[in-house]
């Protein structure tokens, strides 16, 4: 009979903790596992290329239900494809929905054009049905409102979600919501009626101290937006029950022109909101994304922003402001696909348009279809093929990468499009340093946990 | 070994 043979995964990364443990994490599973100082050598031994042969001892097996050691007759190539097509099951639907397409604020950055303002009432009335229509066989709905910004249509999003509600407690499908806004309308009573409303995760951008967020996400007119954001962001955290569950994640974009006042910001945020772990840092470079002032902004070179993306992070953390769950999700399995690329995802515009990227509204490949008030879709396939097949598929290099049950190659489509180039993750770029930063969050969680059970 | 997130199927991965 022949030896059981074990290799160790392609899909593996390893990284080190502070206190010198090994950390394994498995982009296939998603597993992450840390290692003492005395398991690591036998751990580190099973990992090598040759594998290890028959029986494993106690400390091994572990790594075989964690999918870092497999047997060496599995085909993790076919793994990954077969991942990649379990992203097609029907139960399940992530819709983008633009309440409206206007914006009260004009972002140095911003990459939107604003053509037109509120969803029309037969666009709303298409999507109930359409909604109502697919309730029947969906398990799992997700909708993130979006916009423009979508607080300056809070009734439509109201009127939306009452019915969503209804459509989804009839057919017990999971239901969640979240909300990318710039916070200006995020006051502690449209909050409440938000999470009525089951929307429980907020992506809101400060850029900043006051100085430096209001030169560069103003108000239409031009005045600053500052003290209202963060008057908002402070009722709601003395306010709002402290047993609530809900995750805002206050996102930083930096260049150039705010890179040195990043810190002296966290320090800001974290007397406000430190140790509140529902308030979470999400740092990332600003970009040129295709707005009218992309020519003029002061982008980081990109290995000055990989590198402080986390740095940031880090000192986040330090001062007891979580890094985003976003973070940990982006590197599960298929965690960094991005939405253009997944088949039961859309965008859908205030007119019925649809769309599969955020990033290229006025682009015509982009411009998959339309919603029509009877809630049936109008859809070119051909297009939704441009951004659903694409990624590991035709890239080589994708094809042999770690991260790649993570990415499929496809997290950003249009970047790949545009570029040529391959959009790997800023997670992917620095895993190590994410996998630490990982571990020490849990480091810090463990310690409250300790702390609050010594208290009572 | 100390576990800090468990493997998951690619079913539960697709949610």
């Amino acid at each position: 009979m022949k030896t059981k043979r074990w290799l160790p995964s392609r899909f593996n990364a390893m990284s080190q903790a502070d206190n010198g443990e090994l950390i394994l994490y498995n982009s296939y599973t998603g597993a992450i596992a840390t290692f003492t100082p005395e398991e690591k050598p036998i751990i580190l031994s099973a990992l090598k290329r040759e594998g290890v042969s028959g029986e494993l001892s106690d400390t091994l097996l572990p790594l075989v239900d964690s999918g870092f050691l497999v047997p060496d007759d599995v085909d993790e190539d076919a793994r990954a494809r077969f991942l990649h097509q379990s992203l097609h099951r029907t139960d399940t639907m992530h819709l983008i929905v633009m309440p409206t397409e206007a914006c009260n604020f004009r972002c140095t950055y911003c990459y939107q054009t604003f053509p037109r303002g509120n969803m029309n009432p037969e666009v709303q009335e298409g999507l109930k049905q359409f909604i109502a229509q697919k309730a029947n066989s969906l398990q799992h709905l997700s909708i993130s409102w979006f916009g423009g910004e979508p607080m300056l249509a809070f009734d439509i999003i109201g009127e939306l979600s009452e019915s969503i509600l209804e459509t989804t407690a009839k057919h017990n499908i999971n239901y969640s919501a979240e909300m990318t806004t710039n916070g200006y309308f995020l006051t502690l009573e449209k909050f409440r009626a938000l999470l009525n409303w089951h929307v429980r995760r907020f992506m809101i951008t400060i850029d900043g101290m006051k100085e430096f967020h209001d030169a560069r996400r103003f108000l239409t007119g031009g005045g600053g937006t500052f003290d209202t954001i963060i008057g908002n962001l402070k009722a709601i955290k003395a306010e709002i029950d402290k047993d609530e569950d809900f995750e805002i994640y206050i996102r930083i974009n930096f260049d150039e022109d705010n890179l040195d006042n990043v810190k002296p910001f966290i320090d800001y945020l974290a007397d406000l909101f430190g140790n509140d772990r529902r308030f979470q840092t999400f740092c990332r470079p600003v970009g040129r994304w295709g707005g009218e002032h992309d020519g003029d902004l002061p982008i980081c070179d990109h290995r000055v922003a990989e590198t402080k993306i986390w740095e940031f992070t880090e000192y986040g953390m330090d001062k007891g402001l979580p890094m985003s769950s976003i973070v940990e999700s982006a590197i599960m399995p298929t965690g960094s696909v991005c939405y253009a690329a997944k088949p039961h995802s859309f965008v859908i515009g205030a007119n019925g348009q649809l769309y599969k990227c955020t990033c290229s509204l006025n682009e015509d490949f982009n411009h998959v279809g339309r919603l029509l008030p009877d809630g049936s879709m109008d859809i070119d396939y051909d297009k939704v093929a441009f951004w659903v097949t694409g990624g590991e598929d035709k890239d080589a290099n994708c094809q042999a990468c770690f991260f790649r049950p993570a990415c499929q190659g496809n997290h950003c489509p249009l970047y790949r499009v545009r570029t040529g180039k391959r959009p790997c993750t800023f997670e992917k770029k620095k895993i190590k340093q994410v996998l630490r930063l990982i571990w020490k969050q849990n480091q810090i969680q463990e310690a409250e946990q300790l702390e609050t059970i010594e208290r009572s | 070994m100390k576990i800090l997130k468990p493997a998951i199927s690619p079913q539960q991965a697709a949610n």
